[in-house]
């Protein structure tokens, strides 16, 4: 069974490319447009990856994150922050927050990919 | 100079006299009556019963004629020597220009002529000194002027302090940056909040005493150090909460001892606003800019990396790309957009009417050349921002090149408004210039004849944020135009005129040079002499003359007197609405109707501030007793109690002036030669009664009262101080 990625991202111009790149490289892909969108998203289908904006509106990437991490029964769910915002004060805070990677746009697609191959060959 | 004789003693002197005359010829009488026979005493007793009713009324005649002929020589002879030596004491000490006249015997009217003759001559004399005084002291003054303009008009706040923080000298960017709201302009039903700034103020008023001693206590161990540097800079938040930077700078005496300090004050907010501002702009500018090349970025890898794409994702990914660059470029648009609309404030540009600046350039133009453009101004509403110098040189530069080396025709100017810009179109009948031309302009220094400045036209033009190039207009055939854009001015911004300033006699007094090499302050004050106390002196005007039965107070005036000074910068003027009828009686007095005082703050709002005011100081007013009753019947209102100690005019010149009929303000003015501007107002009734009051303390130093308690204990002896309210 594939691994399901869930992209997290209110720019629909990325999340074209995003859901392109995963499912071409076998990952099943589920979208959501808001922070609020993506906690349901993860509530009802389980992820085994978010690519995750944080300039979301009203509930933002690094509160997701926040979320994720408290919830333990979905401490199994590896974070990829993927985001704008690109100072090291930005990824120190997405990384203590629980994110497993910070990745700043813009970014080389094969590096996005190699990062999420690595995360989900591992075990949480 | 002792006492004359007054009219008390006076007449204890005529009971003396009367008693031992008395005593004396009853003596005599027992004596005459003890060796007179017994039929003398006989006779004389029957004569004396006979007669008792004739020799009583003749006693009461003989009685009422003394009292009379005794009374003449008093008033004739007496009182007027008691007035002569007052008038005498008024003339040589601080009213040279009075003249005595009174009604008297021919003896102490002869001496009153030959007094006032002396007094002419004195006069002179004073006059003629104080010339010399003021030839002398002229340069001196206009250096020290000099220095107060410079302090007065710089764009820093500056106060200084004694060591105790005092506030020795100020200027008026001081007094905007600290003091609490002002009044005009400002909802005059808002009472003022906050501290007063002003001379023999604590600073600690108006600046957190935390933060200064803070301050202090870093350059006291830079000092001990023996650092060269001994500022100390913070930040405070001043009026309004704007922020300041404050520069504390320690004032040395010659030994290096500690004698007080300056402080600097620069308002930053507005600067940090603009850095607050450049930040948020630019880092928007990066995520935005960051996203839309992320999105470009990842379609283009998988365009190239898949390049057996469906074409209808291809299509999406083309999309997607052109997408982003036009959202690249909308964001950069509004990034420039915003920065020229708000922030770009590199160049100090100031508001200018337009008017102003193209007359100045045609005048200019005039001069050098002998060629003024035509202009015909406009509306004088608009204005411009611009640094007028280096605009004019450069539109002077340009006028110049059109004129001597594209050489053509009469110019005229004419101006045009384009939203956030106006357009000045310099016009002339012939060809146009190129824009080669132009630019080469451009890149030239800016130099007109011995004019010049270190910065190209394009730089001036870039500062301003504008542009030049050859314009056209429908319709002007063989018309050409070069067009250059300039900055309007915010129309609803206000305008603040600075202060003019002249010399010597209008520059407000803000400073006395004497308090640093004061002794430090001590607390009791009925033991200082009255030279060196400060003194709110003031007045109120009422509904009516009862304070018991709900007259209330409707205007307060006061003016404060530092080191003998009469701080006219530093008055307290404020109408009070009584929340009652005014009756047209005392409307009549102070011409003070209900509507007027309509929207003034009540007594419960203005008694706190006047309190703070007078806080410190001595209170002063002319028959005080009624306005301190007054302000007594508010204390349970207001919880204000003003424990200030209280001199009153009144009583001090009945003391100093027993033999003067009149005590009351217009009198007491006229005899000290001071003129009453405004009066029976408050502000002015105070104004009138500070100059008073400085004209007494001599008078009262030449009869040995000279602290406080002592003007205090004089005042209570006078008949005036038995009328209590």
């Amino acid at each position: 069974m594939s691994k399901k990625v869930l992209i997290v991202d209110d720019e629909p111009s990325i999340i074209v490319a995003l859901q392109f790149l995963m499912e071409q490289n076998g990952y099943e892909t589920l979208v959501a447009f808001s922070g609020e969108e993506a906690m349901e998203t993860i509530a009802r289908q389980h992820p085994d990856l978010i690519l995750l904006d944080i300039m979301l509106p009203v509930v933002d990437g690094f509160e997701v994150c926040q979320r994720v991490r408290e919830n333990p029964e979905w401490k199994d769910i590896r974070i990829v922050l993927v985001t704008a915002l690109g100072s090291e004060a930005n990824a120190a805070k997405g990384l203590a927050l629980g994110a497993d990677a910070y990745i700043t746009k813009p970014f080389a697609n094969a590096d996005l990919v190699a990062k999420v191959k690595e995360l989900l060959a591992c075990p949480a | 100079m002792p006492r004359l004789i007054t009219k008390s003693s006076f007449w204890a002197f005529v009971s003396l006299c009367l008693l031992f005359f008395s005593i004396v010829m009853g003596g005599l009488g027992l004596v005459l009556w003890d060796r007179l026979p017994d039929a003398d005493r006989t006779f004389l007793l029957g004569m004396a019963g006979q007669h008792v009713g004739d020799l009583i009324g003749l006693g009461v005649i003989f009685v009422i004629g003394l009292v009379f002929i005794i009374d003449w020589v008093f008033r004739l002879y007496i009182l007027p020597v008691d007035r002569l030596a007052e008038e005498v004491s008024v003339i040589f000490r601080v009213n040279p220009g009075q003249r005595i006249r009174l009604h008297g015997s021919k003896e102490a009217m002869r001496l009153a002529t030959a007094i006032n003759t002396v007094a002419d001559s004195f006069e002179e004399l004073n006059r003629s000194v104080e010339d010399r005084i003021r030839e002398a002291g002229t340069r001196a003054e206009a250096e020290k002027q000099l220095l107060a303009m410079v302090v007065a008009e710089l764009p820093q706040g500056v106060l200084i302090c004694n060591p105790q923080g005092q506030i020795t000298l100020y200027n008026e960017r001081a007094q905007q940056l600290l003091r609490g709201s002002e009044r005009h302009g400002d909802d005059p039903a808002e009472p003022m909040t906050g501290g007063f700034v002003g001379l023999g103020r604590s600073v600690f008023g108006v600046l957190n005493k935390n933060i200064i001693s803070h301050a202090l206590g870093e350059i006291t161990d830079k000092m001990r150090r023996g650092q060269p540097d001994l500022r100390s800079s913070l930040v405070a938040t001043g009026r309004d909460e704007r922020l300041m930077r404050v520069e504390v700078v320690p004032v040395l005496g010659r030994d290096r001892d500690f004698t007080g300090f300056v402080l600097i004050l620069t308002d930053i907010s507005q600067q940090l606003a603009v850095e607050r501002r450049v930040d948020t702009l630019f880092q928007t500018l990066m995520v935005k800019m960051r996203a839309a090349v992320a999105s470009m970025r990842a379609a283009i890898e998988i365009i190239r990396d898949y390049p057996n794409l469906e074409a209808a994702k291809h299509s999406q990914l083309q999309g997607i790309i052109h997408a982003e660059t036009l959202t690249a470029g909308a964001a950069m648009d509004e990034a420039a957009a915003e920065f020229n609309r708000h922030v770009n404030a590199n160049w100090p540009l100031a508001r200018m009417r337009l008017s102003d600046l193209l007359e100045g350039i045609c005048r200019r133009a005039e001069e050098k050349w002998a060629a003024r453009p035509a202009y015909v101004p406009g509306e004088s509403d608009h204005w411009v921002r611009v640094d007028s110098y280096s605009m004019s040189l450069a539109l002077l530069f340009i006028l110049d090149r059109l004129m001597h080396e594209s050489a053509v025709g009469p110019l005229r100017l004419s101006t045009q408004r384009l939203e956030s810009y106006f357009a000045l179109d310099i016009g002339w009948t012939g060809s146009p210039v190129r824009m080669e031309t132009i630019r080469r302009w451009e890149d030239q220094a800016v130099a007109v004849a011995d004019d010049a400045i270190p910065s190209t036209v394009k730089d001036v033009l870039d500062r301003h944020g504008t542009e030049i190039w050859a314009h056209t207009r429908s319709g002007g055939a063989g018309e050409s135009y070069l067009r250059i854009l300039l900055p309007a001015a915010d129309p609803k911004t206000p305008v603040r005129f600075k202060r003019s300033t002249l010399l010597p006699v209008n520059r407000p007094v803000f400073f006395d040079y004497d308090i640093f090499s004061r002794a430090d302050q001590h607390p009791e004050l009925d033991n200082r002499m009255l030279t060196e106390l400060a003194y709110t002196v003031f007045d109120t005007e009422t509904t009516g003359l009862d304070p018991r039965g709900g007259d209330e107070i409707i205007s307060v005036g006061a003016v404060r007197i530092i080191n003998g000074k009469m701080l006219e910068d530093e008055c307290f003027e404020q109408l009070v609405n009584p929340q009652r009828l005014i009756p047209w009686s005392s409307v009549q007095i102070h011409g003070i109707q209900a509507k007027v005082l309509e929207g003034q703050p009540d007594i419960a709002q203005v008694l706190p501030m006047f309190h703070k005011y007078a806080e410190g100081t001595i209170l002063v007013g002319h028959n005080v007793a009624f306005d301190m009753r007054l302000l007594q019947e508010k204390e349970v209102l207001t919880g204000i109690r003003f424990g200030n100690p209280v001199l009153d005019t009144m009583l001090i010149s009945a003391f100093i002036h027993s033999a003067q009929q009149s005590h009351d303000l217009e009198a007491i003015a006229e005899r000290l030669g001071i003129t009453i501007i405004g009066r029976h107002t408050a502000l002015g009734d105070a104004m009138g009664t500070a100059e008073i009051f400085l004209k007494l303390i001599p008078l009262l130093a030449a009869m040995g009262i000279q602290t406080l308690k002592q003007a205090r204990e004089a005042s209570q002896k006078t008949y005036y101080a038995r009328l209590k309210y």
